[in-house]
């Protein structure tokens, strides 16, 4: 029982730190993306926070990207499964979108059995892949965008020729 | 046998380790701690969401052939068990999806629910067959040959 | 007198019968009776210790041929199980086929247990190698009914979890009707007909070019 005692404290830390609205993982900011790793054992509250971090942070640095680096991660429950899922759904409406990365072998083995696909999420074998994958998704945005631009152009330009 | 006392959230994460060392200790690989911890995860959050407290139990099964955890708690119980086996697969969305995927990550699955009284829900994993497979020693004659 | 030690010498040796007889019981087969060598001597109880003494043996040899037995079996056993592994092992070879590519050439039949063993081997290999195509090829594969296409479906989405491209190629026409047939859904998954195409789609999906060498 004594052997507990400081793990509980950690606990209760980690406990107030996630109501003073910290969730005590650090969300890093590298040009247009933002970068986190979590390194710790998520629990429930935890990874709530964290989504909300991710959000607040995306709409105040007007990033269009995240990385999240799992490799740490020794555990994906369906709670953290949905909850990174629903992250990265909820940013994608803010315009950004998440590549998770490094996610260990036994934990995709386990999410698959699970029944859990994270909803298509994307993901990427390391950090360098994943700022690639980022990368290449904008770009792929922005000629989308540009094509329709266009496409809206000319259908602008054919109203004003008929 | 070790107890863990699921009373508040950060219990849950409790819970998971201590399986996952357990298992480990056994002798489990690590996709199979994997599968677990996660089962535990999955199961000791449904006590917390459902029946507020309980308690985690982690054993080891006979002669390190597996492990044994039991959920039990004195919560309202489960009203229709079918119903909480349905398999969740698309629907991420729905809380409490934890107990078919449980049944997936381990090797048996036993669920005791009277409605009002609670629930004792046991799931099992056991080392590969091939590190049980042993030949049991000849008996020892006790009658032996009749003379010809 | 010389009677009542005669009976006296009789008890004795039916004593140590019955003791000899005991300890063979427990399962001691090395010990025999001391009988006379000298055949004058010899009555009717020689004969029942000589019986005895023969019996003994006989069971002596009886038992260590069943134990004899009993480890040759095991050794069977473990050899068995050797060539279990052998053959999961042979049966499932990765093969690192280019820079970043793999293949995984499956043949025979997939159980729940052998396809999780590989699903483990595959994604420990494309984790350690970061490996970022996987060509999955079932041409070796005899049938896929739903169980089957179920224990490949999650191979390729564990792989995608990953954040790895697969791709299944090998799929012959009987293969894709019984799919279809069964209502395996295959639209998250890239499927090509022959390796060979697994291979230059992993090549595009690496931006690698291939260009024939123009003769001088």
């Amino acid at each position: 029982m004594g052997l507990q005692e400081p793990e509980s404290k950690d606990g209760r830390r980690a406990e107030s730190l996630t109501m003073l609205g910290i969730s005590s993982i650090p969300i890093l900011k590298l040009r247009d993306f933002l970068i986190v790793s979590i390194q710790i054992d998520l629990h429930d509250r935890m990874a709530e926070q964290l989504q909300q971090d991710i959000l607040e942070q995306i709409s105040q640095t007007q990033a269009k990207g995240v990385l999240i680096d799992i490799s740490a991660l020794e555990m994906v429950d369906s709670f953290i499964g949905r909850t990174l899922a629903d992250t990265a759904r909820m940013a994608s409406t803010l315009d950004a979108e998440i590549v998770i990365v490094g996610m260990q072998p036994a934990v995709a083995i386990t999410l698959v059995e699970l029944g859990l696909s994270l909803g298509g999420v994307k993901t990427a074998l390391n950090l360098d892949e994943g700022y690639e994958l980022l990368q290449q998704t904008l770009e792929e945005k922005a000629s989308e965008g540009q094509t329709s631009e266009e496409a809206l152009a000319e259908e602008a330009d054919d109203g004003g020729s008929d | 046998m070790t107890v863990v006392q699921i009373r508040e959230e950060q219990d849950i994460v409790r819970a998971r380790t201590t399986a996952k060392e357990a298992a480990r200790e056994l002798g489990f690989g690590l996709v199979d701690q994997t599968r677990i911890s996660t089962a535990v995860s999955e199961l000791a959050r449904n006590i917390f969401l459902y029946a507020g407290e309980g308690e985690v139990h982690i054993e080891e099964l006979n002669n390190h052939h597996g492990i044994r955890v039991s959920f039990i708690d004195h919560g309202p119980g489960i009203e229709d068990v079918d119903l909480a086996m349905k398999d969740g697969w698309s629907s991420v969305r729905a809380m409490g999806k934890g107990l078919p995927g449980a049944k997936r990550l381990s090797d048996r699955m036993e669920i005791h629910t009277e409605t009002g009284e609670g629930t004792t829900v046991t799931i099992e994993k056991w080392l590969s067959p091939s590190s049980k497979l042993r030949i049991a020693p000849s008996p020892k004659p006790r009658g032996g040959p009749s003379l010809t | 007198m010389a009677k009542t030690k005669g009976i006296a010498d009789l008890e004795s040796r039916i004593e140590r019968m019955e003791e000899i007889l005991s300890v063979a019981a427990c399962g001691d087969f090395g010990v025999q009776i001391e009988t006379d060598t000298d055949m004058e001597k010899a009555d009717a109880l020689t004969a029942i210790e000589t019986g005895i003494n023969l019996l003994i043996s006989d069971m002596g040899e009886e038992v260590r041929e069943s134990t004899k037995k009993a480890d040759e079996l095991e050794e069977k056993l473990n050899l068995i199980e050797q060539q279990r592994k052998a053959i999961e092992e042979l049966s499932t070879p990765i093969i690192k086929i280019w820079e970043r590519v793999l293949v995984l050439p499956l043949i025979g039949t997939l159980d729940t247990r052998r396809s999780q063993r590989l699903t483990e081997a595959l994604l420990t290999d494309i984790a350690t190698t970061q490996t970022k195509v996987t060509i999955l090829d079932i041409t070796g594969v005899p049938t896929v009914d739903s169980a089957v296409a179920n224990h490949i479906l999650k191979t390729v989405a564990a792989v995608q979890l990953l954040g790895a491209e697969c791709v299944i190629t090998g799929i012959r026409p009987e293969v894709a009707q019984t799919m279809v047939h069964l209502g395996v859904d295959l639209s998250g998954v890239e499927t090509l007909s022959t390796l060979a195409e697994g291979l230059k789609w992993a090549f595009r999906s690496l931006n690698l070019r291939m260009v024939e060498e123009q003769k001088a």
